[in-house]
């Protein structure tokens, strides 16, 4: 059984179908990848997953529990953590305190004894940031507060973690850093789910790949069966010509 | 008893049947005109009752001092003024508020009512009193055996029209689509072609003109009165809230439930005691509560705050050395000062202590309270009551009583969006003046009690220059705390629940507990500092805690400087100090409400207030001093940000 596993999800917005009975499922150690075109439901998969979009049918299931009934910071506590695809850091907070708020408030509920100051540090650590710990997130350009979002994130100690747009907004040099950072996670047992524009970023570090198009699952496979699917190269020809 | 009804029985059901029809179209009446504006711009106009209190007493003044025909009066207030006036409201302040925080928006519209209010008592002296007669009084008819009066047909007649009206005007044309989508996407809207801002507008100007019609129609059957017609807009907002502040039908459901329950009530309900005197006026409060508990949980969006930057918390070695320089020169200027000059910069201090109970909830964490004043009475009440010779228990209670009371209010509203929480206090206020603190058991039969100064620890701050000194240090020591709550976990939490509610979520936060907690402290803080004014004054009376007391405690303390202590100082001295001018330019009403009205609707949007600006200017003149000033964060980081997702889709 996958750590992660969504079941026929379907979210209507009025008239709108943002998601049709979408499967997936992401398993702990591995990269999973989830792209599609603009508005193909990525996020709205992820708000879905994490409880804050209710959907109008369909189960999200993580460690076997159904999570129908449970809100955000609930399911957050049962090990799903994320990133957002439009920042939502807090700017008026430090880097430090930012993460250390994460690991403050998982202090608050777990039954294990977490010592937030060593958790901060570490994920300080983690993802390169101790230069920058005592700055303002809001005074810090998009590359390093995504790794903010990120770092704080860890501090609750997830076991699966969803990333909107890792990597936009990143220059190179960060880029090839989260790849790497993705990868330790992951080896260390993380399930990663990854919504991504960059299609090279997402080939080189998934395992297995999603590919959501209007609302619809319309490919599952290894980076090189999605390469070959005739449906998604027809998907991403038909709407930015540019991309895959 | 098995026979049929009494006839007069039925009659009698029917005429409060037609009462309540009738109240209930004004209330529906003027709580769509809410949803209109708070479904096209996004902005809960607090100050809805308060435009329909201005334009009936501008009715008064065309149709009773000049004379005007009434159809002409009425065209020229509902057709012409009344959406002028909607229309420059939007225009030059409602406009800037896009992307603005629930709790900015809050400010900027309770600084419009405050500034209506004295507009209104500036011009129509409250003093003076003022009829307004009903539409052809004392003609009526018989329909059903119930005699109806022709004003009382021509409300109905009214709510039927404004309903037709909003439902052909919203389905059927082309801007009334464009209003309904303008708040779903405004750049989409823009790139189909039509103008959102235009329809934003139109929409302040519809709103502000049904608020005129039911000021204009309900100030015949109440009173031609400021806060009565102001105070429209609570029972408005209870009947909206039926509708979710989105449905115009269930709105009108709400205002037909909320006038037939008062009629009825009115007319069946014959409690005596004097703690069933309130109740039909908080009704409204009442219904408010039941459909807070009853609504589903709101959605959590992720909202981009235009950014607003907050001062940097001080050292604890800072806040110690501020705490020690208050109470020094609180001590120097007390040697100096006549006893009344103390009891009024006294006053100055104790508003302050109220206003630094806003700092925790409304500066750091995000969260309006409209009902500070209310706490501030408890306390004071709890003082009187319990500490006789001022035992320090009095103080105790006084603190504890406003929180558990705060807790009660603030759960139906925990699970919803922070507008609501603000609703539900100022209704809470609104419920405990008439409730509580008019009630002849709680202050005695509008007389005041005595409340007695602390005796502490073999201290006996019973003269006045030693009550002054009290004051300061009650002042210092909760700043101290206040800072040290925010350099703590907890604060950290309030920061980031105010910068951003889903992230907090999603990191396993209950917000409904940190809100929950924050608003206890609050209410706490505000209840002791109530204690401590009333033993300031000597006596608590019932009209020193009304809910229009609050509103210029907030306001004050965000221009002051929401937050920090610094601030709440400022807020409070000014806010005595206001007292004291109105004293002197008796000939002006409402000063007070005109002043800060006007400041709060000019920079209500910066949080950080005057005490950021001094600490600015100081930091030029003294780098070395700091500590409470801010790196203003890099321009343009938000149009990154923008950027960046636009790029990403």
């Amino acid at each position: 059984m996958p750590l992660l596993q969504v079941d026929q999800v379907g979210v209507r917005f009025g008239g709108l179908l943002a998601l049709q009975d979408v499967d997936l499922s992401a398993d702990e150690g591995e990269i999973t990848g989830l792209i599609g075109p603009n508005g193909a439901g990525k996020t709205t998969l992820f708000n879905v997953i994490t409880g804050l979009q209710e959907p109008t049918g369909g189960h999200v299931a993580f460690d076997a529990a159904e999570l129908q009934k449970e809100k955000p910071h609930e399911r957050a506590r049962r090990g799903i953590a994320r990133t957002f695809q439009r920042l939502e850091v807090f700017g008026s907070l430090t880097t430090r305190e930012n993460i250390m708020v994460a690991a403050e408030i998982r202090s608050g509920w777990s039954k294990e004894k977490v010592d937030a100051r060593a958790v901060t540090d570490e994920v300080l650590d983690t993802v390169g940031l101790e230069r920058q710990a005592d700055q303002r997130v809001d005074t810090m350009p998009t590359g390093l507060a995504r790794l903010v979002e990120l770092g704080r994130a860890l501090a609750t100690a997830p076991r699966l973690l969803l990333l909107d747009e890792a990597s936009s907004g990143l220059t190179s040099t960060e880029t090839d850093f989260m790849a790497g950072l993705l990868r330790r996670l992951s080896a260390a047992g993380l399930a990663v789910l990854l919504v991504e524009h960059d299609i090279e970023f997402v080939m080189s570090l998934c395992t297995k790949i999603h590919v959501l198009d209007f609302g619809k699952l319309i490919a599952v496979g290894t980076p090189k069966e999605i390469q070959k699917n005739k449906a998604v190269q027809a998907a991403y020809l038909g709407s930015e010509g540019d991309a895959a | 008893m098995h026979g049929e009804p009494d006839e007069d029985v039925v009659t009698q059901f029917l005429q409060y049947t037609v009462l309540g029809i009738v109240t209930g179209a004004v209330y529906a009446i003027a709580a769509t005109g809410l949803v209109v504006t708070y479904s096209t711009s996004g902005i809960f106009n607090i100050a809805h009752g308060a435009i329909g209190m201005v334009m009936a007493f501008l009715y008064w003044e065309l149709r009773i001092n000049h004379h005007w025909p009434a159809p002409i009066a009425l065209f020229i207030v509902v057709f012409v003024a009344a959406p002028l006036l909607g229309a420059v409201i939007e225009r030059t302040l409602m406009r800037r508020l896009r992307g603005a925080s629930v709790a900015q928006s809050l400010v900027v519209t309770v600084g419009l009512l405050v500034l209506l209010l004295g507009v209104g008592e500036a011009i129509w002296k409250p003093t003076v009193a003022r009829e307004l007669a009903p539409f052809f009084d004392p003609k009526k008819f018989k329909l059903l055996g119930v005699f109806v009066s022709w004003h009382d047909a021509i409300t109905i007649l009214v709510g039927i029209a404004v309903a037709i009206f909003l439902y052909i005007f919203l389905a059927r044309t082309r801007i009334g689509i464009a209003m309904r989508a303008v708040v779903d996407d405004r750049n989409l809207l823009s790139l189909n072609g039509a103008q959102p801002d235009r329809v934003s507008m139109l929409s302040w100007a519809i709103g502000s003109s049904l608020a005129a019609i039911a000021g204009i129609l309900l100030a015949p059957k109440l009173q031609l009165n400021h806060i009565v017609l102001t105070l429209l807009v609570v029972n408005a907002y209870a009947a909206a809230m039926v509708g979710r502040l989105r449905s115009l039908p269930m709105t009108y459901v709400g205002g037909l439930i909320l006038g037939l329950a008062e009629s009825y009530y009115i007319g069946y309900i014959h409690l005596t005691g004097s703690w069933w005197i309130g109740l039909r006026p908080s009704l409204p409060t009442i219904m408010l509560f039941v459909v807070l508990l009853l609504l589903p949980e709101s959605r959590l969006r992720a909202a981009r705050l235009a950014g607003a930057v907050s001062p940097r918390v001080p050292s604890r070695r800072m806040s110690l050395t501020g705490a020690v320089i208050l109470v020094g020169v609180a001590a120097i200027v007390s040697q100096f000062l006549g006893s009344g000059d103390l009891i009024r910069v006294g006053q100055g201090l104790a508003f302050a202590l109220i206003m630094l109970s806003l700092v925790p909830l409304t500066g750091y964490g995000g969260q309006v309270s409209l009902c500070q004043m209310t706490f501030a009475g408890l306390g004071a009440f709890a003082m009187a009551k319990l500490g006789v010779n001022g035992s320090i228990v009095g103080l105790v209670v006084a603190a504890g009583l406003a929180a558990a009371v705060g807790a009660v209010i603030a759960l139906p509203a925990l699970r919803l969006q922070g507008l609501y929480l603000a609703l539900s206090t100022m209704a809470f206020a609104a419920l405990m003046d008439y409730m509580f603190f008019t009630n002849q058991h709680v202050f005695g039969n509008f007389g005041t009690l005595p409340v007695a100064r602390l005796k502490f620890l073999g201290l006996h701050f019973t003269g006045e220059k030693s009550y002054f000194v009290l004051l300061a240090i009650a002042f210092a020591g909760l700043s101290m705390l206040v800072m040290w709550v925010r350099r703590g976990p907890f604060g950290r939490r309030l920061s980031a629940m105010r910068d951003s509610q889903v992230a907090c979520a999603t990191i396993g936060m209950s917000l409904a507990r940190t809100k929950l907690v924050v608003f206890m402290l609050s209410a706490a803080m505000a209840g002791l500092a109530g204690a401590l004014y009333g033993g300031l004054k000597g006596s608590a009376g019932p009209i020193d805690f009304q809910m229009f007391q609050s509103l210029p405690i907030l306001l004050l303390a965000v221009l002051g400087g929401i937050t920090t202590a610094s601030g709440a100082l400022i807020g409070g001295l000014a806010f005595a100090f206001l007292g004291v001018l109105q004293a002197h330019v008796a000939s002006i009403g409402g000063l007070t409400f005109l002043l800060t009205g006007l400041g709060a609707v000019s920079i209500g949007r910066n949080p950080n207030g005057l005490s950021f600006m001094f600490s600015q200017r100081l930091r030029r003149l003294f780098p070395r001093f700091s500590a409470e000033t801010v790196a203003l964060p890099e321009p343009g980081f938000d149009e990154e940000v923008e950027r960046v997702a636009a790029s990403a889709g």
